[in-house]
């Protein structure tokens, strides 16, 4: 506790006169972050002693002496990292075994997907347009995706890789949206059966594993179905992700929905506008444009929990690397494949944090 | 007739009735459904197979399992015992770890919050799954027994797990349970007595100190400690975590205390500075500002976003059939289903076994919660 980012130093200590780059300034930043008491010191030297022992090996086996380009698995060299498999499955990684004449289409999805980001940045186009391409969104992914309309139909065992990933994730986003804002009012209405059903449907999903919920959908939903009736696997995983992604959500929105000023809604009120007239042009404006930040971290944990339809047998990123190493020739490296999705988790979830915390940011400086 | 339709309450009324009846309208529509397809599949709903014999081995179990003789309940309690053991000892290496990284974060040290930046993002957003994957990898490389490291001679890290040091009782537990009945009586006792608290504390602490003294004299040959030793092939006597159990434990801890530790940050942030500058302007020393004043303040603010975190934990013990270590999930939903075939009662208990759990630890928060609350407000 004794070296917080508390300095108790007046502030003109704390910042140095000099304003130009000079030895005496490093030297004195040295001195300040990394030497400043006996005990900062030992800790400074012993991480530069960890660093020091463990990152020349780690890089040594990740880059310097690890193969790159070669034909199997006899060009491996044996004590470091072997990338051939990698280069090999990037494809399959990407597309999975999506018909390959039909790539542009995983392609476009990609650009339509990504396009809401910047949609979410931009404050000139009106908040209706936005809202409704979200809501579009998975219209189109599944018709670029799945088939339908004038595109051939791809079966549910033609996608996986990280067309799978984005597809279920994008798609569980956008749809949940909605389901948790009906959620959130329900949590809040007037009318106590409603909200009783609504709380205690928020309640009974945040206490159980959302791989209990998998399960269900895989070995239990038949059950209570019409005999001769069976559902797309797809559907089922899209149909959990969403109602239990709406939960989370729904908590966030409802957040928001506390933070807008009650006198908005009294004035609303007064002014003739119905509770649904009132929600929808004073309240949900404010309250969806203060929770994007979090809706979009939300967005990164459901991104992250896709990797879960995994364990019902989807080959998504995760499973598809573990597939192509449980491949008899590349059978033993165990690390590559973690490392590589590992990786790929870790750019886009930060870049998107990144993103979420700009907007944030933003946000936060046009409120004051 | 009309007005009558645009009455408040009647209105009110006739909506929430409309969607009641939607929802229970569904929830017939399923068990119906149901209950046709269980009898044209010749299976009787019920929890009778809860005494019937399980005839699946469970990989590691903190109690007595006979996959011979075991019924399906003995199972559950198995897989329950697994997923409180693993909860209890997962909470409290996320607390650990998270109040660790947030206070190397928060330091004056770049080097130490550097490195305590780079940890925390590359675990927060890297998902569970592929973590556990990452430390299954990782146990797959542990020495064999023979070389297994040796951690003070006591205990052992080896691909066969953590062989620990264990407290072996040789004789019946009753002496124990009336001690305790004793000492938890005579608390009480003063707590109704004795008025004055500083007073009641030294007491207490006395009779404790006398009652532990006299439970080692009384008990010393009873109570013994064993220590791991390599016979033949494999760790004897002790008490071997096996690694599916600690690389579980590992990956979930290390994923929730990356969330942790930014809640505790953001707490202790977001008190205000000018605190810490007044307590130190008054001439106190920083660490006792930091816990007289700054703790105090941002522990009424960690607590509920922490308490999410906990019961994430808690669920995520369900991940653990993905490396074989069973708990609820793996036991009750997962092999007992696909024998008995008895699906709903099944996903049923777990649900209801989870939710019981996740009371238990939100009641426990919640007391804590409001202990901790800030006084007078």
């Amino acid at each position: 506790m004794n070296d917080l980012n508390f300095t108790g130093k007046p502030i003109e200590a704390r910042e140095p006169a000099a304003s130009q780059l000079s030895i005496n300034r490093v030297v004195e930043w040295v001195k300040r972050n990394l030497f400043n008491s006996w005990f900062d010191s030992i800790i400074t030297l012993l991480i530069i002693l960890l660093l020091g022992t463990v990152l020349p090996k780690a890089l040594d086996w990740l880059f310097f002496s690890a193969t790159f380009s070669g034909a199997g698995r006899a060009d491996c060299s044996p004590d470091a990292a072997c990338w051939i498999p990698i280069r090999q499955y990037i494809d399959y990684y990407i597309y999975g075994p999506f018909p390959e004449s039909e790539q542009w289409r995983v392609n476009s999805a990609f650009a339509v997907g990504l396009f809401a980001f910047p949609l979410l940045f931009t404050q000139r186009i009106p908040q209706k347009i936005v809202i409704g391409y979200i809501l579009f969104l998975p219209v189109l992914l599944w018709v670029l995706l799945k088939g339908g309309f004038i595109f051939e139909d791809i079966s549910t065992s033609a996608l996986g890789g990280l067309t799978l990933t984005f597809f279920l994730g994008i798609i569980a986003m956008c749809l949940s949206l909605p389901v948790s804002i009906l959620l959130a009012l329900g949590r809040q209405t007037k009318l106590p059966i409603l909200r009783w059903i609504c709380v205690g449907y928020i309640e009974l999903v945040r206490c159980i594993p959302v791989i209990t919920f998998l399960f269900m959908a895989s070995l239990v939903l038949q059950l209570f179905l019409p005999g001769g009736v069976s559902i797309d696997v797809l559907f089922r995983v899209l149909f959990v992700l969403i109602f239990v992604s709406a939960v989370y959500k729904a908590e966030i929105i409802r957040g928001a929905i506390q933070a807008v000023p009650k006198g908005q809604i009294e004035a609303s009120y007064a002014m003739g506008c119905g509770y649904w007239k009132t929600m929808a042009y004073v309240v949900m404006p404010q309250a969806l444009r203060n929770s994007v930040p979090a809706l979009i971290s939300n967005f990164i944990g459901l991104f992250k929990e896709t990797t879960l339809v995994m364990i019902l047998g989807l080959l998504e990123v995760m499973g598809a690397v573990k597939a192509t190493f449980n491949n008899a020739e590349w059978l033993g490296l165990h690390a590559e494949g973690p490392i590589v999705v590992s990786a790929f988790f870790f750019v886009a979830c930060f870049s998107i944090a990144q993103y979420g915390a700009y907007l944030e940011r933003r946000i936060r400086r046009t409120k004051h | 007739m009309q007005s009558f339709f645009y009455n408040r309450k009647v209105r009110d009324a006739l909506i929430q009735l409309i969607f009641l009846a939607c929802v229970c309208y569904g929830a017939m529509y399923l068990v119906m459904n149901a209950a046709t397809n269980m009898s044209n599949a010749g299976l009787t709903s019920g929890f009778d197979f809860l005494f019937q014999r399980a005839g699946y081995d469970i990989s590691y179990s903190l109690v007595h399992y006979d996959p011979k003789t075991s019924t399906h309940l003995m199972a559950w309690v198995a897989g329950m015992v697994n997923t409180l053991a693993f909860a209890v000892v997962a909470i409290l290496f996320t607390t650990v770890l998270s109040l660790l990284l947030a206070v190397m974060r928060l330091s004056h040290n770049f080097l130490l919050s550097s490195v305590s930046l780079c940890v925390v993002e590359y675990m927060r957003n890297v998902p569970i799954l592929v973590h556990i994957t990452v430390w299954y990898v990782f146990s797959l490389t542990l020495p064999s027994v023979r070389q297994a490291f040796n951690l003070g001679d006591v205990s052992y890290l080896s691909n066969r797990g953590l062989s620990l040091p264990s407290v072996v009782w040789n004789y019946s537990l009753w002496p124990s349970i009336v001690l305790i009945v004793l000492w938890l009586g005579l608390c009480f006792l003063m707590q109704k007595k004795v008025p004055s608290k500083g007073r009641r504390r030294l007491l207490m602490l006395f009779t404790t100190v006398i009652l532990i003294l006299s439970a080692s004299l009384m008990f010393s040959p009873v109570v013994s400690i064993s220590v791991p030793q390599l016979v033949g092939f494999n760790f004897k006597y002790g008490w071997t975590l096996p690694p599916e159990f600690i690389m579980l434990i590992v990956a979930v801890s290390t994923y929730s205390a990356s969330h942790g530790s930014e809640v505790i940050r953001g707490s202790i942030l977001a008190v205000s500075k000018g605190q810490m500058e007044a307590g130190l302007a008054l001439g106190v020393k920083r660490n006792i500002v930091m816990n007289r004043v700054i703790i105090p303040q941002a522990l009424h603010s960690i607590i509920p976003p922490m308490t999410s975190i906990y019961i994430n934990v808690l669920k995520a013990a369900a991940l653990g059939s993905v490396v074989g270590f069973m708990d609820i999930m793996g036991t009750m939903g997962g092999s007992s289903l696909n024998i008995t075939g008895q699906a709903i009662e099944c996903i049923l208990i777990v649900m209801v076994s989870y939710g019981f759990l996740n009371l238990i630890l939100a009641a426990v928060m919640g007391r804590f919660n409001n202990a901790m609350q800030l006084k007078g407000r």
